[in-house]
This record gives C-alpha cells, sequence and structure tokens, in this order.
C-alpha cells in the first residue's frame, strides 16, 4: 500500500525552513577540524617513534631468530640417495616446502569455513 | 575574505568538492558555508533543540571531512552528506536517554503565523513522536525522501517505515490541526 504525504502538513514543513544564516558556525567546524588533523598527527609520530624504538631494540634478536629459522628451511624432510631426484623434489621434501603447503591448506580450510 | 577565499567561494561546486577531498582545507570549508543551512536545519527539526542541532551539525561535518576520500563520484555527495548527517543522528540516539522524549504538546494552541512561531509549533509536536518515527517523518516531510529512500538511508525494513510516516501524519495532524484547518498557513507562506 502507498501512503502519499499530508499536503498541509508539506507546506507546514516548507514555511519552517529556515536558511539559518553563517555566523561562526564554519568557523567552529574548521576548528574542529584542525584539532583533529593535530590528533591525527601526533598520533602518527607517536605510532612511528613506537615502531623505531621497537625496531631498535629486536632488530639484533629478529636477525638472530631469521638466521636460525632460515638454516632449517631447506633441510630435507626424507633423505634420498639419488642427487636429481632430491633435487626435483626439493620445493615439496624440504621444512620450507612443507610450511608452504601448510600455510595453502589452511588458507583453503578457511575459505570453506567462512566464505 | 582573502583572495583566495573568493576564489573558492566563485568555484563550482564539484570543483570544490574535489579540491576538498584532496584535503584542501579551504575548499572544505566552503563546502560547509555552502551546506551548512541546510544540514542544520535538518538537525534541528530531527532533534528540536538548536544547541543540539548545531553541535550535531559539527559533528556531520567533521566526519564528512574525515570520510571524504572514500567519495567516489562527487555528483553524489549532496545524498552522501545526508547519510552522514543520518548516521550522526542514530549515533546520538543510541547514546541518548529513549525516555527523555516525553514532551507535551498543548494542540488548543492558537495556530502561528510566523515562520519562527511555526517552525517551534512544528518542532514541539515534532518532540512528541518517538525518535524513529520523527526521523521518517522529517525524512520524509522535511527531505521529501520516498519510503523506499528512508529504508535504504536508516537500514530501517520498508514496511516498518511506512507505518511509522503513516501513524507519525496522523499523530502530527491531530496536534497541528489548527494550521491544517486553517486558511491562513497558506497565506501565511
Amino acid at each position: 500500500m502507498t501512503f502519499d504525504r499530508d499536503p498541509a502538513l508539506e507546506n507546514l514543513f516548507a514555511t519552517a525552513k529556515k536558511d539559518l544564516e553563517d555566523d561562526a558556525f564554519t568557523a567552529e567546524v574548521m576548528s574542529r577540524v584542525n584539532k583533529l588533523r593535530r590528533r591525527m598527527l601526533v598520533s602518527w609520530i607517536v605510532v612511528g617513534l613506537v615502531l623505531a624504538v621497537g625496531v631498535g631494540i629486536l632488530s639484533g634478536p629478529l636477525l638472530v631468530a631469521v638466521n636460525l629459522a632460515t638454516q632449517f628451511l631447506p633441510d630435507s624432510l626424507i633423505e634420498l640417495d639419488d642427487r636429481w631426484l632430491a633435487q626435483l623434489l626439493s620445493p615439496v621434501n624440504s621444512v620450507a616446502g612443507l610450511l608452504g603447503l601448510g600455510f595453502l591448506a589452511l588458507r583453503l580450510l578457511y575459505k570453506k569455513i567462512f566464505s | 575574505m582573502t583572495p583566495a577565499q573568493d576564489y573558492v567561494s566563485r568555484t563550482p561546486e564539484a570543483l570544490v568538492i574535489g579540491l576538498a577531498r584532496s584535503g584542501d582545507r579551504q575548499a572544505f570549508a566552503e563546502l560547509v558555508r555552502r551546506r551548512q543551512p541546510w544540514i542544520r536545519d535538518l538537525m534541528r527539526r530531527c532533534s528540536g533543540d538548536v544547541t543540539l542541532a548545531d553541535d550535531l551539525a559539527q559533528q556531520v561535518f567533521v566526519q564528512a571531512w574525515r570520510t571524504l576520500p572514500q567519495l567516489q563520484q562527487t555528483s553524489r555527495f549532496g545524498a552522501w552528506l545526508k547519510r552522514v548527517a543520518i548516521n550522526v543522528w542514530l549515533q546520538h540516539l543510541r547514546k541518548s536517554d529513549p525516555l527523555k522524549n516525553a514532551d507535551e504538546y498543548d494542540d488548543t494552541r492558537p495556530a502561528q503565523q510566523d515562520a519562527a512561531g511555526i517552525a517551534m509549533d512544528l518542532d514541539r509536536a515534532l518532540a512528541t513522536l518517538s525518535e524513529h518515527v520523527r526521523l521518517c517523518i522529517v525524512l520524509s516531510y522535511h527531505e521529501g525522501m520516498t519510503h523506499e529512500q528512508i529504508a535504504n538511508f536508516t537500514g530501517l525494513p520498508l514496511g516498518t517505515v511506512k507505518s511509522h510516516v503513516r501513524r507519525g501524519t496522523q499523530r502530527l495532524q491531530k496536534l497541528l490541526s489548527a494550521y491544517i484547518e486553517t486558511p491562513s498557513t497558506e497565506e501565511s507562506k
């Protein structure tokens, strides 16, 4: 069912419409906008400083951890005597391959559950 | 007025919106200047309180400043700003006391002749409506939006919007009968 607007009420709303003077409205909005900009700038500076300090503190231990992790990545899961076969299967027959396959399986599972 | 402000005030709106979207504060101030009567008036009809309406209207523009880069088409700026305004009003409703709305309206008062008196009586009558009914009525009568548009903007089901508008109209017709039945309303326009 459609419901048309009451023309008398429409007239009343139109009469009550007011073309408001700006006064100090725009200036107040811009003052709020400037405050917001300053706050955002300060937030970005704080985040940047925290990140810089964090990287400075953790860069040494992080580098050691990454080095240790990368040492084990090419290690074979199953030792193969045939050199060519070992090279051919190295993308899957390694710790890195296992991690990669694990990641792909998890992603597939996530998509199946949540899409 | 500085020469830059003077230039922006004469610039077509699409260009001003484009400039404001890229972070030009002078252009944004010009947009506020151009759109503030509409947004403040809309907020006054929704809230019935001049001070609160101006505060909410300021929030609308601050929110608009933050999200303006997300606006894809400059031609849709008006509708987009209206959506921001409705969202600000709905957020305000969520935070405010739902039982606060218990104003009485004296429907035996004689009809006012001037626009300010009419606006005051209209706001008083609107204040007696529940918040969602009032919003639907304001969007329908003040903004001239269709039921479908109101449902789309407010997230309310279409059937609810229709019944809110119908119920609100009936209530306003009763409360503002002095205006509706008096031919002087037409004359005062």
